[in-house]
């Protein structure tokens, strides 16, 4: 029952987004039907009388886990062992944990995480993921403000043309999106409000239609 | 099996206004529409981002013409390999489509602005193009009656390029930043107004709950979900229409249903593919062209307000959102290097997005903290000229799931929208930084076409049958008892969103429908 209680007491907020999108090419469906749903009883219930002497047991829906919860990311899938271990770096880096107890991209598991959306994803990204970390072999504290300069520059709507500034740019929204939308991120202080306030998203998520 | 007057394809915002129309002077209608019916309540559940499979990021690839989609809504919108379309790799078109009963006005923002007659008489006023067959004033009655059942939003202006309508009046204040903003763009010829907008009733603003009830309610609607159209028919020995075949969406079997009547109310360009498919009411050879939207460039200007910064806006600073009519263009003999103009709408009291702050790690997190609340967004709506030259056809080396041929586009922008969205964003940032805000980004690269979700053209009005596919009835010129409502009708589409325009033709249409046959001239 803990995650049911969780569920009930997160924060309605807005549908995650993954990429920037309009207010007003935003169907506004999910944007003002934010509300959950439970608690009403189906319309017509129609109550079906056992057969004599079989018990009238209720059925129940059963609280259970994720795929994920219950074991660890096999892998690195897609990346070598030195891109998985450049990546694991730079999440370090670029979403380091908070001092109000929020997790960093490592403790919410985002290189297992990048490493399994890349391994799906369409050819173009994979090839900006590899070249990316490949430009930054050997990426440490020490020279880190000099690798990751290119995220100081003025954000312009083109992607730089440099492979490694346009990984990083990638990188950054998505290392901090797959962290913000972690289950340890979910559970941690610094969802709740205070310091380093990101509300995990909840939303209204559509069932394949008939 | 009983015999219907009128059938119509598509149940969305021009579907459900024609049903509603027709069924409440009599008419018997039968309604196709290519999706389910879905249950808001039983379809959706509340679910947290970290339980979806892939976090929030969606599918890789799934949707990849769909910006607005995310992993939380995928299965609302049209699966792209259910039914695809196909455009040249550097023409990139993104077409976003829905398919249940409600259609796109399930989803839609619901700004609802009425054209002006800078639209519908756009030739007389630079050249361009052709006028609309019809002016505001013809329109005007229609409008009214469409706000009044959408019940729009807004507060009177007395402006000449966004005329008033019949509205619910909005009295809430302006915010401090609007105000500023709204001053700083007097010397530009700027005007700032309030969002208009369709406040439905309750959860939505859609034929699902306006206006498909009242007209289930007259016992003259029949609506036949998951009936997905592919040809009209044709009587040889007339020339009229007789009935449309359609297929079952889940056995994928062949039907055929009669009427006296079809009006096509697909979304623009389902609506012309179901034409060109049918090989119909192409005599003009218009069918397809004159493509046109709106184009889109969401983040245009973001730019913070300095008092506002660190949590210490006073009340009333910031909050709320706003709307800058078209300010180009408006006087004849503007030197520009484009003609028409774009409108802005902008919201005040956001966060900026992560991407356009140049830190990372801790720093950007204070960055983030330091400007929560304190931002201005504002998204540019640039009208695009309609132009013969970008169109869609029938693809014939591609069909879709139930074996009808798919669509192909060519469709670019041109100088024109590129210089007017220069101008633009160039203008609308110099009167933010007049306004004392600081600029955070600013982006004045359109979004591909298609974007804006306001696909026009394609099937337009002419009183002339060799320039339009329609009469100034909606009608076809070709077929007499053949009408189509939807946006492909529009001659050009200014710069406001098109559904309150498409759901005042489609009654106007209709009510001619109905005149029609009760003279017995179809």
């Amino acid at each position: 029952m803990k995650r049911r209680r969780f569920l009930q007491a997160a924060p309605v907020a807005a549908a995650f987004v993954p990429q920037q999108q309009p207010a007003s090419a935003q169907p506004p469906a999910q944007q003002q039907q934010q509300r959950p749903q439970g608690g009403q009883p189906p319309q017509s219930q129609q109550v079906i009388q056992p057969p004599p002497g079989v018990a009238n047991a209720p059925i129940v829906h059963l609280d259970t886990v994720m795929p994920e919860e219950a074991g660890t990311a096999v892998g690195p899938k897609f990346f070598t062992a030195t891109q998985f271990a450049t990546l694991k770096k730079l999440c370090a880096i670029l979403m380091p944990a908070g001092a109000n107890g929020a997790p960093g991209a490592v403790d919410a598991q985002v290189p297992e995480f990048l490493d399994f959306l890349l391994s799906q994803s369409p050819a173009d990204r994979q090839q900006m993921y590899r070249a990316g970390l490949d430009g930054l072999k050997g990426l440490d504290d020490s020279n880190a403000a000099k690798m990751l300069a290119p995220l100081k520059q003025t954000w312009t709507y083109d992607p730089p043309k440099d492979p490694v500034a346009k990984f990083l740019r990638q990188a950054k929204l998505d290392v901090r999106q797959a962290t913000l939308n972690s289950r340890e991120w979910a559970k941690s202080p610094a969802s709740g409000g205070g310091g380093r306030r990101a509300a995990t998203g909840a939303g209204l998520y559509w069932n394949t239609l008939d | 099996m009983q015999d219907y007057d009128v059938l119509i394809v598509g149940s969305g915002a021009s579907g459900g206004m024609a049903a509603h129309t027709l069924t409440k002077q009599g008419v018997k209608c039968l309604m196709l529409d290519a999706g389910p019916q879905v249950d808001f309540q039983k379809d959706r559940v509340l679910k947290n981002v970290y339980d979806l499979p892939y976090r929030g990021f969606g599918k890789p690839g799934r949707l990849s013409h769909v910006f607005q989609a995310n992993e939380f809504n995928a299965n609302q919108w049209v699966d792209e390999q259910e039914v695809p379309y196909t455009h040249a790799p550097n023409e990139p078109y993104n077409w976003v489509r829905v398919r249940m009963i409600g259609g796109k006005s399930n989803f839609w923002a619901r700004m609802s602005f009425r054209l002006s007659d800078y639209e519908f008489k756009a030739k007389d006023f630079d050249g361009f193009g052709e006028n609309w067959p019809i002016d505001h004033a013809e329109l005007d009655p229609f409008y009214t009656r469409v706000e009044e059942i959408f019940r729009v939003s807004g507060r009177k202006e007395g402006l000449k390029q966004l005329p008033d309508g019949n509205f619910v009046p909005d009295e809430s204040p302006d915010s401090g930043a609007a105000k500023r903003m709204a001053e700083a763009g007097k010397s530009r010829n700027m005007t700032f107004t309030k969002i208009r907008r369709s406040l439905g009733n309750g959860q939505l603003a859609s034929s699902l709950n306006l206006t498909l009830p009242p007209a289930m309610a007259t016992g003259n609607l029949t609506i036949v979900p998951n009936a997905v159209a592919r040809e009209i028919s044709i009587d040889k020995n007339t020339g009229l229409v007789n009935g449309v075949y359609y297929v079952d969406r889940k056995s994928k079997r062949d039907l055929f249903a009669k009427a006296k009547y079809v009006i096509v109310a697909a979304s623009c360009l389902e609506s012309t593919r179901l034409l060109l498919n049918s090989k119909i009411a192409n005599s003009s050879g218009a069918l397809g062209h004159y493509l046109h939207d709106q184009f889109y460039i969401t983040q245009s200007v973001v730019a913070a307000v300095p008092e506002a910064k660190n949590g210490k806006a006073p009340r009333g600073l910031m909050g709320g959102a706003g709307y800058i009519p078209r300010f180009q263009n408006l006087t004849q003999g503007e030197k520009r290097n484009f003609i028409r103009g774009v409108a802005f709408d902008f919201s005040t009291g956001g966060s900026p997005d992560p991407r356009i702050l140049p830190a990372w790690g801790t720093e950007l997190e204070e960055m983030i903290n330091t400007y929560r609340g304190s931002t201005i967004s504002a998204t540019c709506m640039g009208e695009v000229l309609p132009r013969y030259e970008n169109y869609c056809e029938i693809d014939k080396t591609t069909v879709d799931a139930y074996g009808i041929p798919v669509l192909r586009f060519h469709c670019k922008y041109t100088d024109n929208e590129a210089n007017m969205a220069k101008d633009s964003v160039d203008t609308l940032a110099e009167v933010c930084k007049d306004a004392g805000f600081e600029i955070l980004s600013k982006n004045d690269k359109p979004f591909p076409p298609g974007y804006s979700i306001h696909e026009l053209g394609t099937c337009r009005m002419s009183d002339d049958p060799k320039k339009g596919v329609l009469n100034r009835w909606n009608q076809a010129h070709d077929v007499k008892n053949l009408f189509v409502v939807d946006g492909s009708s529009f001659v050009t589409g200014g710069t406001q969103n098109p559904t309150i325009t498409i759901m005042a033709l489609a009654m106007r249409a209709s009510e001619h429908l109905v005149s029609q046959k009760r003279a017995g001239k179809l």
